[in-house]
C-alpha cells in the first residue's frame, strides 16, 4: 500500500450531510419568516413597499443568516475546525480560527443592520428632520465601527483568504461599473427614469453577496 | 498548479491543520494548494521547500 492509499479522503456527500443541510434549510428559512415577522411589528408595510427595498430586506435577511451561521460554527472549536478543514479528524480550531469567524460574523451583521435603518425608518422620519439626521449619524458611526472590523479582517487574512476578497472585488467592480455606465447612458438617452443612489447601492449590495457566495463555495473560503 | 503537497504531508502524518501551523497560513490555504485552486506565492513555496527539504520543483510541477 502507498502513502498515497493512506491518505484520508475529502469527506463524501453522506445522507448525514444531507440531513445536517435540510435542517440548516429549515432553521434558516424558519429564521427568514422570523425576521420577516419582525419587520412587521417593527412597523414595516411590505405591501406597496418599491420592488428594490424588497430586494434589499431579502440581503438583510442573507446578511443576518451568514451572520448566525458563522456566529454558531465559532461557538464550538471543534465543529469549527471540521468546517474548515476538509478531511480526517482537525485540530481543534485556534483562537485565531475563532476570532476571524467571528470577525467576519460581526461584520455581515452590522453591514444588515446598516441597510435596515434607511428601510425601517423611512415612514418614520416624515415631518421629523432631526429623526433623520440622528438616524444617519447612527448609520455612519455603525459604518466607522465594521470599516475598522474589516480593516482587522484584512490584516488578519493569510495571502489566500486576500485572493479570494480581491477577486470578490475585481469581480464585483468589474460587473458594477459596466452596469452602472449602461444605466447612465440610458439614463442620458432618456430610455429610462433616473435611477436613485439607493436602487444603485442595493443593485450592487445584491451582486457582491451573489459574487462573494459564489467565490467563497469555488474556493471553500469563508471570508 | 500541480503538486505533491497532499502527499508529502501525509508522508509526515501531518493534518492540514498541522502543515497550516508550520507554515503560517490558513487550514484553508492549505486545501486550496492541494485541490489546485491556489497557486502559492513565492515566499510560501520557499517556505513550503525548506519545510520539506525539498527543491520547489519536486513539490510542483507546471508541466502537468
Amino acid at each position: 500500500m502507498t502513502v498515497i492509499d493512506n491518505l484520508s479522503p475529502n469527506r463524501p456527500v453522506t445522507s448525514q450531510s444531507v440531513k445536517r443541510n435540510l435542517i440548516g434549510a429549515v432553521i434558516g428559512g424558519a429564521f427568514g419568516f422570523g425576521l420577516i415577522e419582525l419587520m412587521g411589528r417593527l412597523g414595516i408595510r411590505f405591501k406597496g413597499m418599491p420592488a428594490m427595498d424588497l430586494v434589499a430586506i431579502v440581503i438583510v435577511i442573507e446578511f443576518f443568516g451568514f451572520a448566525l451561521v458563522l456566529a454558531y460554527l465559532s461557538a464550538d472549536r471543534k465543529r469549527l475546525a471540521s468546517t474548515i478543514e476538509c478531511e480526517g479528524t482537525p485540530l481543534p480550531a485556534s483562537d485565531e480560527e475563532v476570532r476571524d469567524f467571528r470577525l467576519q460574523a460581526a461584520v455581515l451583521a452590522l453591514a444588515g443592520l446598516m441597510m435596515l435603518i434607511p428601510i425601517v425608518s423611512t415612514q418614520r422620519i416624515q415631518g421629523h428632520a432631526g429623526r433623520g439626521l440622528a438616524l444617519f449619524l447612527a448609520t455612519v458611526t455603525l459604518f466607522a465601527i465594521q470599516t475598522l472590523l474589516n480593516i482587522r479582517l484584512w490584516r488578519n487574512s493569510d495571502e489566500f483568504a486576500r485572493r479570494t476578497l480581491l477577486i470578490v472585488a475585481a469581480v464585483t467592480f468589474s460587473i458594477s461599473q459596466g452596469l452602472l455606465f449602461l444605466t447612465g447612458a440610458a439614463e442620458r438617452l432618456q430610455l429610462i427614469r433616473t435611477v436613485s443612489n439607493w436602487n444603485l447601492c442595493i443593485a450592487m449590495m445584491a451582486l457582491y453577496l451573489s459574487v462573494s457566495v459564489v467565490t467563497g463555495l469555488r474556493f471553500r473560503s469563508y471570508h | 498548479m500541480k503538486n505533491r503537497l497532499r502527499i508529502l504531508r501525509a508522508e509526515r502524518n501531518w493534518s492540514q491543520g498541522e502543515l497550516s501551523l508550520r507554515l503560517g497560513v490558513s487550514r484553508q490555504a492549505i486545501n486550496a494548494i492541494e485541490t489546485e485552486k491556489h497557486d502559492p506565492s513565492l515566499d510560501l513555496a520557499f517556505k513550503m521547500s525548506q519545510l520539506f527539504e525539498l527543491p520547489i520543483e519536486q513539490i510542483f510541477n507546471p508541466q502537468n
